[in-house]
């Protein structure tokens, strides 16, 4: 009788190291999965920086020559439909300007042109989204969702402004300032 | 007699306590050991997977593209000075591929600050300009940077990395001619001529 409880006892002892592993297990599995991925925001800084970068720095005559003829696409047809009227100011300008004449369905597909063709980044690993006073530029489709259940996220931003001359009436007209922001996240 | 009997009884009784009690105490201590052992190998396997766990990765060859993008920018020589921020001056760099360019003192002026004798025998370089569409890759200039000429290990479909660096290769292969090496790619976008187009690093690191 009293060896039975013993072994009983035992029993419980052998039991308790068990649940011990498979709580400690659970709990390295646990860390193991929430693993941090290094240069994860280094990739994710590197995108928004190189978008902004080139989008600031590159003037719409360094693309497109005196007859219009461009690299991008979407750049040439503005350029010989005279939606773009300043060829001298960068392509960030460019897209400030169109969003204060009320062309922001144009200035979201010049982005995404020059996104593209540019191959400016990983449109298979991030998303990126465009805004001019917070205002959505690129793209068309609502990520609010997934931007929100992003883990990291990183921004780059802009101040902008800039004029345009009508041809015509020889008018200047001066814009902005607007904030101009690349938001950056992993799909 | 019968106290003698009684007395037997109660000595016989008293042994067999006392083997009850030594051997419960037996089973008690085994116990007690197996369950500690238990306890530390699962307190051993806990730590050492934290450990894993919070340690990243192996790899060694760990190059800031900014870092490296910033020293090709900032180099002095006026006739290697062909890179501006987001912009490849391109009849520059042409004159710079044409006339003699050499790649030990290009390393010395951008890539030496890389080297990391401890872990690496040699870093080797090969710089490259590629035009993405949507279909193919165009790699339309690549020259190299290398401290040793010998046994430069980049190859660019067939070639070695920069012995033809005006030539144009559409979806080439370019990887490092070593098995105990390490590589990675850095790329930015730049304005080449006209067109926005990536300028790329491979850096091939022979392990020690």
């Amino acid at each position: 009788m009293r060896e039975k409880k013993m072994r009983k006892k035992a029993y419980f002892f052998l039991m308790d190291g068990i649940f011990s592993i498979v709580i400690l297990t659970i709990g390295f599995l646990i860390i193991s999965s929430n693993k941090l991925q290094p240069g994860e925001e280094l990739h994710l800084s590197i995108a928004a920086e190189n978008t902004m970068n080139i989008f600031s720095s590159v003037r719409v005559n360094e693309l497109c020559d005196e007859s219009c003829n461009c690299s991008i696409r979407k750049l040439q047809d503005y350029c010989y439909r005279n939606i773009i009227l300043n060829k001298e100011q960068t392509l960030l300008d460019t897209l400030g300007e169109l969003y204060f004449r009320n062309r922001k369905d144009d200035a979201g597909m010049l982005f995404d042109n020059i996104t593209s063709e540019g191959d400016l980044f990983r449109k298979d690993l991030f998303e990126m989204e465009f805004r001019i006073n917070k205002e959505k530029i690129y793209p068309d489709e609502d990520l609010t969702q997934m931007k929100a259940e992003s883990f990291e996220l990183i921004s780059s931003k802009k101040i902008i402004y800039g004029y345009y001359e009508n041809a015509l009436t020889g008018q200047v007209t001066f814009w902005g300032p607007y904030m101009a922001e690349v938001d950056v996240w992993r799909k | 007699m019968h106290y003698a009997r009684k007395l037997r009884c109660y000595k016989r009784r008293q042994r067999i306590i006392k083997v009850s009690h030594m051997r419960k105490s037996q089973i008690i201590s085994m116990d007690f050991i197996m369950t500690f052992v238990i306890y530390i190998f699962a307190l051993s396997v806990f730590f050492f997977a934290l450990k894993n766990a919070f340690s990243y990765n192996t790899i060694d060859l760990d190059v800031s593209s900014e870092l490296l993008f910033s020293r090709l920018d900032q180099v002095y020589d006026e006739e290697y000075d062909f890179f501006d921020g987001s912009k490849i001056d391109k009849e520059k760099l042409d004159i710079f591929l044409t006339g003699n360019y050499d790649p030990e003192k290009l390393y010395d002026f951008v890539f030496k600050d890389f080297e990391n004798p401890n872990m690496f025998q040699r870093i080797d370089f090969c710089i490259y300009i590629e035009n993405k569409t949507a279909d193919r890759r165009i790699i339309v200039r690549n020259f190299a940077a290398y401290d040793k000429e010998e046994d430069y290990p980049i190859i660019l479909a067939g070639n070695v990395c920069g012995n033809e660096p005006r030539r144009s290769y559409t979806n080439p292969i370019i990887r490092c001619n070593s098995n105990n090496a390490e590589s990675i790619v850095l790329s930015k976008p730049v304005l080449f001529g006209n067109e926005i187009m990536s300028l790329k690093v491979l850096i091939c690191a022979k392990r020690r």
